[in-house]
């Protein structure tokens, strides 16, 4: 499958601080691509970049191929909603719609009233935007991005803030966007068991980071139940194992290991460990969740501005 | 190009603040004519006062020309109108966040300002031509007594001069509301140009000037778009519409470009 979306080494700084380091993208087209990171990681320093709201510090993007000047042809593909919607409190939903409507030359009264029903708010009538609830005032956001019938949609924690229910009919029109219209979502979020139902792709990203891409195939396999192990020398306990013939063996995190080969006898392992000198916290066979995976990738402790 | 532009003089004819502008255009010279025209009634009558009745009598000479009379109804606040509607108008976009759907979709955001400068040319457009209608107006039915035969094309070219003049105080006023994104520091800027107190400081400023290098009889007014409206009537010689003119398109491209450019560069919040 090609890439619709890439970029190279993309970076931007706020004066001494480094918002995102050399960040490489690879997004397919017509997936779901879920951008993973504690608060503060650098996710929406990253949308704000694709989508041409924050000029990136160095490196480079491109879309359908494009890059640099040639970018231009396809600003109109890409579709975005950046941490709050930008809307016009005064005005209607069909008035804030036909005004993005108007800059991107759509006149069709037709089209502006079917997206705002496929994203809930057909009957708003004149109700002015500052009397909408937070979860209205998303989903009008959501029509705006989808305005012009983007190509790419980029969506900047969408659900946060939102109720069950609100969260629910975001993922379905989500999902129906993907499967129906075949449209390339990246889509950044804390919320992993949100993400982990939508997303085909992930990219995790830490301290401006992207630290780890996967599919949401691979991801799976590396949550998959294994041997967990918690040791006082996790990287001497590393070298014991491995130079004892275990080579499907890896960290997560500051304090554990992950043995993939579930057929090997934990006894033998701990004797091992012992006898090397390294003392054995604790060892378990089980699966490993999302943030579990997220969290030993990052370092990271629970609650630590993560859901 | 144009559907951002037509998208903003959408925006700006749907909004309530136009609506209220065009509102004051047509009260304010109203109020200012209706005024002087009884105060012309007054003069017409016994006035125990003979040092006011000679005053009035010398202001009325020999009479009022429809283009005086319109040039003193655009003199009555309309520059206030004008520059706080301008702040209204380009700050709506940025105070609830809307520029963050269009500056990404949009190759150099320098079209944003230009389409800004669109819509306040709609507005000095419209308040021009409802204070110039309502002065006429009101002039014929309360001034009929002393009106004159005056210079039509005189005054059609003060009218543009004056017109030209606004739009480059607007233009500042643009990169005030753009660069800062404050609504309440431009408007504060917008009431001060708008009522002329920045004379003030364009006084103190010649002082200064003229202190520090002597035998120098400068006057910076007259190298500001403000100050040549100041001094813009129908008695003014040719020379000061042609100072309007170029001072204008001056202040106009350089704002409009400083604008241009710095919004290029600057992230979009």
């Amino acid at each position: 499958m090609e890439y619709i979306l890439t970029t190279n080494n993309l970076s931007k700084r706020y004066g001494s601080v480094v918002a995102a380091d050399k960040v490489n993208l690879h997004i397919r087209k017509g997936e779901i691509y879920g951008l993973i990171g504690r608060n503060g990681a650098g996710k929406t320093t990253v949308l704000r970049m694709l989508s041409r709201l924050a000029i990136p510090t160095s490196g480079s993007y491109s879309i359908n191929g494009k890059s640099g000047r040639e970018l231009s042809s396809e600003l109109s593909k890409v579709g975005a909603l950046i941490e709050t919607p930008g809307l016009y409190p005064n005005r209607s939903a069909l008035e804030n719609l036909k005004l993005k409507c108007m800059a991107l030359g759509i006149n069709d009264k037709n089209y502006m009233r079917k997206l705002l029903e496929l994203v809930g708010l057909g009957k708003t009538g004149k109700k002015k935007v500052k009397e909408f609830s937070f979860g209205m005032k998303q989903r009008l956001g959501l029509a705006l991005a989808l305005a012009g019938n983007p190509d790419i949609l980029i969506l900047d924690e969408p659900i946060n803030g939102l109720d069950p229910q609100g969260i629910a009919e975001i993922r379905e029109i989500l999902l129906r966007l993907s499967g129906e219209k075949n449209i390339t979502i990246l889509i950044s979020s804390h919320i992993l068991d949100e993400l982990s139902k939508i997303a085909h792709s992930y990219g995790i990203i830490h301290e401006g980071r992207l630290i780890d891409e996967m599919t949401a195939r691979q991801l799976e396999e590396r949550c998959s139940e294994a041997i967990i192990l918690r040791t006082d020398d996790n990287k001497k306990a590393e070298e014991i194992l491995q130079s004892g013939g275990i080579t499907d063996i890896s960290q997560m995190g500051e304090d554990c290991l992950r043995i993939g080969d579930l057929s090997l006898d934990t006894s033998k392992i701990v004797e091992k460990l012992v006898y090397g000198g390294v003392g054995v916290k604790e060892i378990t066979s089980r699966g490993v969740s999302l943030e579990e995976y997220y969290l030993g990738l990052t370092g990271g402790r629970k609650n630590d501005g993560f859901n | 190009m144009t559907d951002l532009i037509k998208m903003d003089i959408y925006r700006l004819v749907h909004s309530k603040s136009f609506k209220v502008g065009l509102l004051f255009s047509i009260i304010i010279p109203l109020l200012v004519v209706g005024a002087m025209g009884a105060v012309i009634h007054l003069s017409g009558t016994e006035i125990q006062d003979m040092s006011m009745n000679i005053i009035i009598k010398m202001w009325i000479g020999k009479g009022f020309s429809i283009g005086q009379i319109i040039v003193i109804g655009l003199e009555s606040l309309s520059l206030l109108v004008s520059t706080v509607l301008t702040v209204l108008f380009v700050n709506e976009e940025q105070s609830g966040g809307f520029i963050k759907n269009i500056a990404g979709i949009v190759p150099n955001r320098g079209m944003l300002v230009v389409s800004k400068f669109c819509g306040i040319a709609v507005i000095n457009a419209s308040i021009f031509l409802v204070y110039t209608i309502v002065s006429a107006i009101a002039g014929m039915a309360f001034m009929s007594s002393v009106l004159i035969k005056g210079p039509v094309l005189y005054t059609i070219f003060v009218w543009l001069v004056k017109f030209l003049l606004y739009m480059a105080i607007d233009s500042i006023i643009l990169c005030i509301c753009m660069l800062t994104r404050s609504r309440s520091l431009a408007l504060g800027v917008s009431v001060i140009w708008g009522i002329g107190v920045i004379g003030i400081v364009y006084s103190a400023i010649n002082t200064f000037i003229n202190m520090a290098i002597r035998g120098l009889d400068i006057d910076v007014s007259l190298f500001t778009p403000d100050g040549v409206n100041s001094i813009l009537t129908l008695k003014s010689e040719p020379g000061v519409l042609i100072r309007g003119v170029i001072i204008s398109l001056i202040y106009s491209a350089a704002f409009v470009l400083i604008t241009s450019v710095i919004l290029n560069r600057r992230d979009v919040k």
